[in-house]
């Protein structure tokens, strides 16, 4: 089983949702800068030599793809880049809300050992099927 | 209703009441593991939930004293320069002494400064010479490759050699810079730790991330201590045929890696392979993260230079 939850912290635990909307304001913010003036990333040096793409290429176009909204080529350049930012996004947007209507309850997700190892079977099936789409759709 | 169980600030996962009892009597879990409930508003040890009242006075929920058996690691059981050395070398000959060490992070700081304090002069003395061997290092590899047959590795061979030629950098420049280094280090260790223990974490261990950080941070500078020597040797070598060293040099970095992640196991009581695999995790995901965020950021700053 797994499934999201919402729960008090356990004593002792990091608050992430404290921390959370100050990353990602500041990240986008950075990110934005970096887009307007026009700067880009070098070529990937990893595909330039192998001809086969890393995890991480087409992160930047989707990045670039996302700050102007255009979630269909964001997603074209790098789902799992994209689902992640977007999934990031999502949650500092709810730690920001709950931050303000002082929610103590914490989005987290839970599993049982059977559902702890479906999770590290999708994680890692995400990431192969994620790097045969680079593969095979990604453009240099 | 399913139940969560949480043990020093991490949750263990959600199990039914059947499932925790058997726990309790097991041993898997502790009268004092937290738990909760949805619909409660915070966290309660096991023992105090009725549901588990009698099976949590079972001697198996007893939680274990934290290391009982008494720390034989020698800075532990007397601080001061002698013990640091022999700490030092039972790192390399009798990692197993770390398992049961307290690791406390007064201690396991004072120790690395200690180590630090004891190499500082050596290193930073030694520090523009090893620069100047590590730039003909570089500038040899950068030439074998700026003269392939390959486009692409040719001109990765040429854009080394015009970064080498830019980065020459005075002798005091290179002695302040390792000086910054030697001073930081315990800080970039428990970097370190941090990573590491995000790779066991990938990997499903549930490994103290206190006890990761001061294991870092008392691994790494002890283990300097130990290989200074070679270093010593090899920097030396360096400098009559600094392309011939390279191999060895590549070797002896192996070699710290390997102790260090043997040594970080013992300490976490798991296997040295999985903090192998760890590094390897981080390896992946900055090669694959570090080119693009690094190259980036140097852009960037290229671009507001301009």
């Amino acid at each position: 089983m797994i499934r999201l939850v919402r729960r008090p912290l356990i004593p002792g635990e990091f608050d992430v949702e404290r921390w959370i909307p100050s990353i990602v304001i500041g990240v986008a913010a950075l990110a934005w800068t970096f887009f307007y003036l026009g700067l880009t990333t070098p070529a990937c040096l990893f595909r330039k030599l192998t001809g086969v793409p890393c995890l991480a290429c087409g992160g930047t176009r989707c990045v670039r793809s996302l700050a102007s909204f255009d979630l269909l080529n964001a997603f074209a350049f790098s789902p799992l880049v994209a689902l992640v930012a977007i999934g990031v996004c999502g949650w500092a947007a709810w730690a920001l809300v709950a931050r303000l209507r002082s929610d103590s309850l914490r989005v987290r997700l839970a599993t049982d050992d059977a559902g702890r190892i479906h999770l590290r079977w999708i994680i890692g099936c995400a990431f192969i099927a994620h790097w045969a789409w680079l593969y095979c759709k990604l453009p240099v | 209703m399913r139940i969560h169980v949480a043990r020093d600030g991490a949750a263990l996962g959600i199990f039914t009441e059947a499932e925790i009892s058997a726990g309790l009597v097991e041993g898997r879990f502790y009268r004092t593991d937290l738990a909760w409930r949805e619909g409660m508003a915070s966290w309660i040890p096991l023992k105090e939930w009725a549901e588990f009242s009698a099976t949590a006075t079972s001697p198996s929920a007893a939680e274990p004293a934290a290391f009982v058996s008494p720390s034989e690691l020698p800075w532990e059981t007397s601080p001061g320069l002698k013990s640091l050395f022999s700490s030092a070398w039972q790192l390399v000959t009798k990692p197993l002494v770390l398992a049961n060490a307290r690791l406390a992070t007064g201690s396991v700081f004072a120790a690395a400064y200690l180590a630090i304090g004891v190499l500082f002069l050596p290193m930073v003395l030694l520090s523009p010479i090893s620069s100047k061997v590590e730039s003909a290092r570089v500038m040899a590899l950068a030439e074998w490759l700026a003269t392939s047959e390959s486009r692409e590795l040719s001109e990765v061979g040429r854009g080394m050699l015009a970064s080498v030629h830019q980065q020459q950098s005075p002798a005091w420049a290179a002695a302040c810079g390792m000086a910054c280094v030697i001073v930081l280090l315990p800080l970039l260790a428990a970097a370190t730790g941090v990573f590491v223990w995000i790779g066991l974490r990938i990997q499903g261990l549930k490994v103290s991330f206190g006890r990761t950080i001061s294991a870092s941070i008392f691994i790494s500078p002890l283990l300097w201590i130990i290989i200074f020597p070679l270093q010593f040797a090899l920097v030396l070598a360096g400098t009559v045929a600094p392309t011939v060293t390279w191999l060895p040099a590549i070797f002896l970095s192996l070699v710290v890696f390997t102790l260090n992640c043997r040594a970080t196991g013992c300490a976490l009581s798991i296997s040295g392979w999985r903090v192998v695999l760890a590094a390897v995790i981080w390896g992946v995901i900055g090669c694959a993260l570090c080119c693009c965020c690094c190259g980036g950021v140097f852009a960037f700053l290229a671009g507001m230079s301009k």
